[in-house]
């Protein structure tokens, strides 16, 4: 296990005039390339820990390590530059257009002008907006959506290692910020950073974080561990409450469906085009067209129906959520699961996914399944 | 005596006074300019010394302009001095309240962004408090100058520079066939003066404001 990145030792901030101590020495270690998510009830001092950090906040005592060097005393303007900050709506500049705001950082930097052009350009393509529609426009001219995104460009523009992300998806609409969280697990793919990341959002900190510390008040850290485990076995009546009822189902879109919780139904092919004349041959049977899985025939009290399935393609990004939506969604008596060529895997019965569950949490290796290219491509730009 | 006769005689005079009314009036504005966006900037972040800024440069309007003049006529003399003096210290007021305001009112999260990003106290507050303010501070510029305009007449009384002398002479003379003249031609050109400084700070705005503040 490598040394951290990033580690906060008794870390503790108590505001002048105000007796409690809004952050109480806090430990807490963050490890190269991982997303750590600080999630906790509004109030609590995440936030506050977070600013400490970049020391937007001075601590009161305690130590801030990173990269294994002691940054407590240094210079804050420095420090701050070699750390990306995103906040709500971004946080852009009104009176600078687009590329003067991502430029801010390597300005700073004394980046020669000929260099900071092309690299604003990179950026923006990064973050999926068009250079040449976007550079030249003024922060009012934009959505929320497209704001936070020159955010974060402007955030990542002098490839910082570590990211802070202060609730930057709160401000816009839910299908917005889903597109956004989506993007940005694309993006840390690729980019690798360290980050830490602000939320009172528990559902997103279940789908960004590799770890998450769900905070309490002053800031003590009540559970410390990845998403699934901490679903799976909540610490202590904080943690459980904080998780609210029905936690485990949020842990159904962690885990990926694998071979092993498939079984087999009964299924019938037909040639293309004549679903209509398949032989019934049980109470459900999988319908198959020209080797396809098509949907699914079953038997009620003598009638024969039809039922239309999509099937969802096993791998990396079809999780137990979207096997029980498909359940429900289309009343069907298991989910339908195909290989890469579109012939049937088999299928995922209801009965499977509480077990699947257990077995997920009770292992070592849980690991975020990554978004594909193909997940996102259908994303909006002009959100 | 027809008005073409008057302006013969007299139009020299004019349009020299209009030279001095619209110079006395720039002159005034841009040192009070330099003296009270620097007290607004040194002031603005504390709430105590802003307002007693504000407070200060406030009663200094209240002093009515005549007093003023005849009080800075025993330090200064006759002629420019107590005029540009008085008319600076009744500049400050739009002056200083606007650069409090104005940046003041500057939304907190983009300084915070500002400062996250690595920025110097001194880099924020040039290259993004002001700028932020500056629509805000240039309002009270121009205020003060429109309001220069006309109290700068009444510095005739001192013997003052611009078109007050006009209008001083006129009420002087009531009886006399140039009286009328005298004092419309005064008041006319004052109005012109007025017109044409809104025009300016129009331009002005137009080139200094960024066009991603403006609604």
């Amino acid at each position: 296990m490598t040394d951290p990145f990033i580690q906060l030792e008794k870390l503790t901030k108590t505001f002048p005039g105000i007796a409690e101590p809004a952050v109480d020495s806090l430990d807490l270690d963050v490890h190269e390339g991982e997303i750590v998510m600080l999630v906790g009830p509004s109030g609590c001092g995440k936030t506050t820990t977070m600013k400490m950090i970049n020391r937007l906040v001075e601590p009161t005592s305690g130590r801030i390590v990173i990269d294994g060097q002691d940054v407590t005393d240094a210079n804050p303007d420095e420090l701050r530059r070699s750390i990306g900050y995103v906040i709500q709506q971004g946080g852009l500049f009104p009176h600078m257009r687009v590329r003067d705001n991502v430029a801010a950082v390597l300005q700073l930097l004394k980046w020669p002008a000929a260099r900071i052009a092309p690299r604003v350009d990179e950026m923006l393509d990064l973050v999926g907006l068009d250079p040449s529609e976007y550079r030249d426009r003024y922060p009012k001219q934009l959505s929320g959506g497209q704001r936070q995104r020159v955010g974060v460009a402007r955030a990542l523009a002098a490839d910082p290692p570590i990211m802070l992300l202060d609730e930057p998806f709160g401000a816009v609409d839910p299908i917005v910020r889903e597109h956004l969280q989506n993007e940005f697990l694309r993006l840390q793919q690729e980019i690798c950073k360290t980050i830490v990341f602000v939320t009172h959002d528990l559902a997103e900190a279940v789908k960004m974080g590799d770890r998450i510390a769900i905070v309490g008040d002053h800031s003590v850290v009540a559970q410390f561990d990845a998403p699934a485990r901490i679903l799976a076995y909540p610490a202590n009546d904080f943690v459980h409450d904080f998780l609210g009822e029905n936690a485990e189902l949020r842990a159904l879109s962690l885990i990926e469906i694998s071979p092993d919780m498939l079984s087999n139904f009964p299924s019938i092919s037909v040639a293309r085009g004549n679903v209509e004349s398949a032989q019934v041959q049980g109470p459900a049977s999988v319908v198959l067209e020209a080797g396809q899985p098509v949907g699914w025939l079953t038997v009620d009290a003598g009638e024969r129906h039809f039922l239309p399935v999509k099937p969802l393609a096993l791998g990396p990004e079809t999780t137990l959520s979207d096997a029980l939506g498909q359940m429900v969604r289309d009343g069907a008596p298991a989910a339908i699961l195909v290989d890469d060529a579109g012939r049937l895997a088999g299928c995922l019965e209801f009965s499977a996914v509480p077990r699947a569950v257990a077995r997920a949490a009770a292992s070592s290796s849980v690991s975020r399944r990554p978004r594909t290219e193909e997940e996102v491509s259908g994303v909006d730009h002009d959100v | 005596m027809t008005y073409s006769e008057y302006w013969s005689y007299f139009g020299e005079d004019l349009f020299q006074q209009f030279g001095e009314h619209l110079t006395v009036v720039l002159l005034a504005t841009l040192l009070g300019s330099i003296v009270g966006v620097a007290t607004g900037i040194a002031v603005y972040r504390t709430p105590t010394a802003s307002a007693l800024a504000i407070r200060a440069s406030g009663v200094l309007l209240t002093i009515p302009s005549l007093a003023l003049y005849v009080l800075l006529l025993g330090l200064l003399g006759l002629g420019w001095p107590p005029v540009l003096t008085a008319l600076t210290l009744y500049s400050l007021l739009p002056i200083v309240q606007n650069t409090i305001v104005g940046l003041q009112g500057v939304d907190k999260p983009t300084i915070e962004a500002a400062a996250a990003i690595g920025m110097s106290r001194r880099r924020r507050l040039v290259r993004v408090e002001i700028p932020i303010a500056w629509p805000i501070i240039l309002t009270g510029i121009r205020v003060s100058a429109l309001l220069l305009v006309s109290t700068a007449a009444i510095g005739a009384i001192v013997r003052g520079p611009g078109l007050g002398g006009a209008i001083y002479d006129g009420l002087n003379s009531i009886g006399t066939p140039t009286a009328l003249y005298s004092a419309l031609s005064g008041i006319g050109g004052i109005i012109i003066v007025g017109l044409i400084l809104n025009v300016a700070f129009m331009v002005l705005a137009r080139l200094t404001i960024s066009r991603g503040l403006s609604d």
